[in-house]
């Protein structure tokens, strides 16, 4: 009712069919084999067995098509490196102090000597400003960092952080924990592990709880690309104890034409995948692994 | 195509527009335009009344123009036997690779992207910090990657449309250590190379290089950038609108944009062409690793801020890809890049009286694949291009400075001679350097080349033809070496009147001038004579071959 209801109030879109493919009452579109199968009702299924939505939309025949394995696997490919979370920058962070002396880089854990940074006997390079803020009290910790700088170690290797990244964890009384950050901006530690290792530019943010057992009810917004990766945007994307996997929606980019791909998630970790003004199938999003991630916000 | 250029030099291409009916001088005033029944009767450009310049010195105007350097004595010759050589040569020419230097410069003096300063300096990146020396070299590098990119679309037989169309990009080593980018082409200098952080295929509207000239903020929204390639690409000059905002009142800037009588008549076209661009919105436009990495979870910032679908004047397109390649289809695109290059190669702005003449060159363009040599070719075979005198009251440039490129390789390529310091090419550059005091386009507050000349240019001239003059003597008649080969043929002990000595002034004025004069010769061995008498022979010479590099006909083409 609630598709139908959207649709009355001009709310959603009617996406067209993939060819081959027709749509349901319900909204799915089934691969149409005749039209007495398939579980379809057939009254709602198009003449055409390809449904373009009563728009006159439909794909562009310059595009080459999306298959939903395809968009599976880059959604899965960037979501294993990893969502950027600041644990890990965080911990870079404090490590490159561990080159540090007086006035170069600056007071813990600012880099105070602006564009032209400084350098250490040692060997190490510190560029660019940063302000580090932190603080604890009241069940709150809390932290951001915002710069443009980057820290060269003695053995070479390189962390760049430019943007800004903030933290905050609220621990309530009865163990549950509120959540609020956002990583924005281009990052990467040729010592890391994961997204910083690899890399990523961002623009993200998630605020919510972990219950004290643990579950996640979390509203992520934004997205993320890992360096030579597949970028990828949540739009709204709850994850919460009301119903299994998330909702919102999750955008894939294919870097071969810029194009993107949208999977609507409706208390579920799959969901229809539209491409190129086509839904074009159903793709999931690996939801074990995104927690997994997410989870370590929590390890400070 | 004719309706097109007219639009185009109606609004001056970057001017103010004059009003209907009238067109804008090179001096600025709007005059009334010229009709085809009496182009050359009463023409106030003057056209109708202008010269072309002779075989030699049309050689010498159009080897700089291509090449950046002089005719070879032995190309000079072969115009001398025979006027009509000079085609062929041209032909030639236009496939010398010192070309593609020349387009970033003719190209660079109207997009503006070769600056000596960015909002990114060399020193924020930690392995370029401890060296001051790289800082011409980074600005150049950054400023000329999409001119570069242009300049080899142009050069490798690939039509004009790719510069907006391909994922490739130029970059040199300097900055593929730097940037998120692989060489595909391998080898050293400029190399053909390609983004690895996802960008779409936009040509120059994907180069690192043309945002950083033209940066955004968070409020601006990619407008200044839209603005930009409006102007560039298709001469619609966003900004020469009249307007005014007595009645914003306290009305929200955003909303004006959009409600706003005074503001929707730019908005609507610029903000639908800025929601393409967010994709380059840096976090903080002074981070380097912000700037000059392409950002896609950020593209669909723009349209989502601006309240805007994508387009380009009204044309729906999906992204930047889209609106890049709506540009390339766009019927003005090619009449913008000729009146660039003839406003490069005329030494004024394009007049509504030459609409004729520009008609007929994107028409050659068009009909040559787009191919942008095709282009040069038809401009050099105009009249305005070979104008070489005019009659009293005439309008026309026939007489243009060399701009500070073709006089710096010009001179290092007559006389072995190169001005820098520092890693500082001082007749490219401002922050150390004489680029402006040249006459040149520094691209953010001199924006045209100089044109006519003025003592800073005198006083820069005397300097390189002094230094340029000594390097040549001291190199080729008192340490004996070959050199440029300038004085080839002399000895410091020849004198006026030996054939050794005047067949090699005769010669030396010929190759720096394309131009014999017996007269002009004659008073050369004078001045030879003096200061020998005082100060000898190789001092004799430095006067001599300063005098003439100073020569108001070395210093013009």
């Amino acid at each position: 009712m609630l598709p139908l209801t959207l649709l009355v109030l001009g709310c959603v879109e009617p996406v067209p069919c993939a060819p081959g493919y027709g749509r349901t009452a319900d909204g799915v579109c089934l691969a149409v084999v005749s039209s007495d199968t398939a579980g379809a009702d057939a009254a709602e299924l198009p003449a055409s067995a390809a449904d373009t939505g009563g728009t006159g939309a439909g794909a562009d025949p310059g595009v080459e098509p999306w298959l939903p394995s395809d968009i599976q696997s880059a959604l899965a490919e960037s979501i294993g490196v990893g969502p950027p979370t600041p644990t890990e920058l965080h911990a870079a962070w404090i490590g490159v102090f561990d080159g540090a002396i007086p006035n170069c880089p600056g007071a813990p854990y600012d880099f105070t000597r602006g564009v032209e940074g400084c350098s250490t006997p040692a060997g190490w390079v510190y560029t660019g400003p940063a302000d580090h803020d932190a603080g604890e009290g009241n069940g709150v910790t809390r932290w951001a960092l915002e710069a443009d700088s980057t820290a060269r170690r003695p053995d070479g290797t390189l962390l760049v952080v430019g943007g800004v990244v903030s933290w905050r964890r609220q621990v309530r009384e009865d163990g549950s924990r509120f959540l609020v950050g956002f990583v924005e901006g281009t990052f990467a530690d040729d010592r890391g592990a994961g997204w910083l290792g690899r890399g990523a530019s961002t623009r993200w943010s998630w605020v919510g709880d972990l219950t004290a057992d643990g579950v996640l009810d979390l509203t992520i917004d934004g997205g993320f690309t890992p360096h030579r990766g597949t970028a990828v945007r949540f739009e709204e994307l709850v994850l919460g104890p009301a119903c299994p996997g998330a909702t919102g929606t999750v955008h894939v980019r294919r870097n071969t034409d810029a194009r993107w791909a949208q999977v609507a998630l409706s208390c579920s970790s799959c969901g229809p995948a539209t491409f190129d003004g086509v839904e074009v199938g159903e793709v999931c999003l690996d939801m074990d692994t995104l927690t997994a991630h997410l989870l370590r916000l929590e390890v400070e | 195509m004719r309706t097109l250029l007219a639009v185009l030099l109606a609004a001056g291409c970057g001017e103010a527009p004059c009003p209907e009916g009238e067109g804008r001088t090179a001096e600025g005033v709007c005059l009334p335009l010229a009709t085809d029944e009496h182009a050359g009767d009463g023409d106030p450009t003057g056209v109708s009344t202008v010269e072309p310049l002779a075989a030699p010195r049309l050689a010498r105007r159009m080897s700089l123009d291509i090449r950046g350097v002089l005719p070879t004595a032995s190309e000079l010759a072969e115009v001398e036997a025979d006027p009509s050589a000079v085609e062929r040569l041209r032909s030639g020419w236009l496939s010398d690779p010192r070309l593609e230097a020349r387009l970033v410069h003719l190209f660079g003096a109207v997009w503006h992207t070769r600056v000596d300063r960015f909002d990114i300096n060399y020193f924020e990146y930690d392995t370029l910090r401890d060296d001051p020396t790289v800082e011409h070299a980074f600005d150049r590098a950054v400023g000329e990657e999409p001119l570069r990119l242009m300049a080899w679309v142009a050069t490798t037989d690939r039509p004009w449309q790719e510069i907006l169309t391909t994922d490739r990009t130029r970059l040199p080593p300097l900055l593929l250590d730097l940037w998120p980018a692989e060489s595909v082409s391998g080898g050293g200098g400029w190399q053909e190379a390609r983004y690895t952080d996802g960008r779409p295929a936009a040509g120059v509207l994907a180069t690192n290089g043309l945002w950083w000239r033209y940066p955004t903020s968070a409020s601006n929204k990619n407008r200044t950038r839209a603005a930009a390639a409006a102007r560039l690409l298709v001469c619609v000059d966003l900004l020469d609108r009249e307007i005014t905002v007595d009645r914003l009142g306290a009305t929200d800037s955003e909303d004006a944009v959009r409600t706003s009588p005074e503001c929707i008549g730019c908005h609507s076209v610029l903000d639908p062409m800025a929601s393409t661009m967010s994709g380059f919105n840096p976090d903080n436009p002074h981070s380097g690793p912000e700037t000059h990495r392409y950002h896609p979870e950020r593209e669909h910032e723009g349209p989502t801020e601006l309240g805007v679908s994508p387009a380009w004047f009204g044309t729906p397109v999906e992204d930047l890809g889209g609106l890049a390649s709506t540009i390339a289809d766009d019927p003005r695109f090619l009449p913008c890049t000729v009146s660039q290059l003839a406003r490069g190669l005329w030494g004024r702005s394009p007049r509504p009286s030459d609409e004729a003449q520009l008609a007929a060159v994107v028409d050659a363009l068009e009909a040559g694949g787009a191919r942008l040599p095709v282009a040069l070719a038809a401009l050099m075979d105009g009249p305005t291009y070979r104008a070489g005198s005019q009659g009293a009251g005439g309008q026309e440039v026939t007489a243009r400075w060399l701009w500070p490129d073709q006089l710096s390789t010009a001179v290092e390529a007559a006389t072995g001679f190169r001005w820098s310091w520092l890693g500082f090419e001082l007749l490219d550059d401002d922050t150390i350097g004489y680029r402006v005091l040249m006459g040149g386009v520094e691209g953010v507050a001199t924006t045209a080349p100089q044109d006519r000349p003025g003592l800073a240019m005198a006083a820069v001239w005397k300097r390189v033809a002094e230094a340029a003059a000594d390097h040549a003597v001291a190199t080729e008649l008192e340490a004996g070496r070959a050199g440029a080969g300038l004085l080839a043929g002399v000895s410091l002990s020849d004198v006026p009147g030996d054939p050794s000595f005047d067949d090699a002034l005769s010669d030396l004025r010929w190759r720096l001038l394309a131009e014999r004069d017996p007269e002009a010769e004659a008073a050369l061995a004078e001045l030879w004579s003096a200061v020998s008498a005082q100060a000898g022979p190789a001092v004799a010479w430095r006067a001599v071959v300063a005098a003439l590099l100073r020569d108001p006909r070395f210093v013009t083409r």
